[in-house]
Order: C-alpha cells, then sequence, then structure tokens
C-alpha cells in the first residue's frame, strides 16, 4: 500500500515537471509569434538566434518558479513582453546595432544604410560662385562637341578661358 | 596660365572659348597657334555667353568635379601664385 502512495506520489511529480518544462519552450515560441504578428520587420530580428536565446535564456528563469505552481495563462505573456519590446527597438533601430541579453552586439538583418546620407543636395544652376555651372555646349577646332553636363559627370574640375583673339595679354596674367 | 598649365593638364580640363562673334573657329585656332596656347580652344553660342554673363574680356571660370562654379575671374585677375592656388583647391575637393 505504501508502494502504491510512493509510485503515485512519483508519477504525479512526473506529470508536474512534464507540464512545467513543456512551458518554457510553448511561452517562447508564442513570444516569437506575438512579435511576428505584431511588427513583420521586427520579426525578422526575433528570428534570428540571438533573440531567441534570449527567450530562451529567460525562460528557465521564469519556468521553474511558475512550474512549481500552476502554469497559468499569464507567465506565457510576461516572458513574451521581452522579446516584443526588443524587437520594437530593432524596427526602429533599423541601422542600429541590436545587442541580446548575452550583450553580443548583432546587427538586425534588415539593416540598411540612410538614404539621405547618399542623396546629396545640388546648388541650383547659376554663373556666380557656388552655383551649378549651366549646361551648354562648346565646338573645338578639330569638330568635338564638349557639354558641360558631360565634363562635370567625368568627375574632373574644368577651367574655361574666355578670349578674344583681338585684345592685348588676352591670357591669364601668369 | 601657361606655366601652370603642364602641372595641371592631367587633373583639369582646360578650354579657351572665343569670345568674340567675329571670329571663326579657324581664326581661333590661328590664334591660340600664333600665342602658343597648350590648351584646345572652342567657338560657343554667343546667346551662351549672354547667359553665362561673359562680358568682360579675358573671363574666366573654374567649376569643380561637380560642376560647381569654385572661381571667377575676369581681366588680369590674379597671378601665378592665385591660380596654383585655385587648382590645388579643386584637386583637393575632388579628392586628387
Amino acid at each position: 500500500m505504501l508502494r502504491l502512495l510512493i509510485i503515485a506520489a512519483i508519477s504525479i511529480a512526473i506529470l508536474a515537471c512534464g507540464t512545467s518544462s513543456q512551458d518554457a519552450p510553448t511561452s517562447s515560441s508564442t513570444s516569437v509569434s506575438q512579435a511576428a504578428t505584431t511588427s513583420p520587420e521586427a520579426g525578422a530580428a526575433t528570428t534570428q538566434p540571438g533573440a531567441q536565446s534570449s527567450a530562451a535564456s529567460g525562460s528557465p528563469t521564469l519556468a521553474p518558479s511558475q512550474g512549481s505552481g500552476a502554469a497559468d495563462s499569464s507567465s506565457p505573456a510576461t516572458v513574451a513582453q521581452d522579446p516584443t519590446v526588443e524587437a520594437v527597438d530593432a524596427a526602429e533601430q533599423a541601422s542600429a546595432p541590436i545587442s541580446d541579453s548575452a550583450g553580443v552586439p548583432t546587427l538586425a538583418p534588415t539593416a540598411a544604410p540612410a538614404k539621405a546620407a547618399i542623396i546629396m543636395v545640388r546648388p541650383s544652376i547659376g554663373t556666380d560662385v557656388g552655383k551649378t555651372l549651366p549646361q551648354f555646349d562648346f565646338t573645338l577646332f578639330n569638330g568635338t562637341t564638349k557639354s558641360t553636363a558631360r565634363l562635370s559627370s567625368q568627375g574632373r574640375p574644368v577651367f574655361l578661358f574666355f578670349l578674344q583673339p583681338g585684345e592685348r595679354s588676352a591670357a591669364p596674367s601668369c | 596660365m601657361k606655366e601652370l598649365y603642364p602641372e595641371f593638364a592631367d587633373k583639369v580640363d582646360f578650354y579657351a572659348i572665343g569670345q568674340s562673334s567675329f571670329e571663326d573657329i579657324d581664326q581661333l585656332e590661328s590664334y591660340r597657334i600664333k600665342e602658343g596656347y597648350p590648351w584646345p580652344i572652342a567657338e560657343i553660342d554667343q546667346n551662351v555667353l549672354r547667359d553665362l554673363r561673359v562680358l568682360q574680356q579675358s573671363t574666366k571660370i573654374t567649376s569643380d568635379h561637380q560642376g560647381i562654379i569654385s572661381y571667377g575671374a575676369g581681366y588680369a585677375d590674379g597671378g601665378v601664385n592665385k591660380w596654383r592656388e585655385v587648382f590645388t583647391n579643386l584637386l583637393e575637393r575632388s579628392g586628387g
């Protein structure tokens, strides 16, 4: 009779442990799925190993303490908040490195350079210093036509010297 | 300018452009040879000169590698040192 009671207690304990150990992956998986549904861009960040390890590393601290008690539905929600917040941060800081719970910075896969750094502001067209040289063509003696736009696209500085053949000292004073 | 041309010719595009409407390109070329200018000479539409406000003789315009005007000068403006400084600054801005 005593043996039966011991066996029953052991089986109950095993069942209790089994349910508590199953809660941890369930909570982490729900957290990932919640993050993926709330923000698609953040889903990529949470599916990276760093984010999963943070959720997994958080579950051992929460699961045993709650596993001894009743595994209610509030525990997955509390576990799910950390990766979700991290995912939102990753979405907001698209180009910034994301650090996981271990403190190791990892780049988000969706990181892209800001367009503002690529686009250059071009001065307006004019004839004063600091303005963009107007586009015009001129024809060389050998028949070649040069355009200021083409010269600018070659990335070389240009010196234009307008002269009148009849004038004295047409060349620059040097 | 003749002194500076060999120093910067491989980094800066030099062009002389006829400013008068009375000379064609053949006369401009003859004038270039006579004066010993090493840079190519060209003719241009007079309307363009007006739009560029090239009204003074011996007007000089430099533009950087992005086509932005960096220096402008009229007759007898600048000297060897000034133009060397202008060209050096142009090359520094263009990264070369």
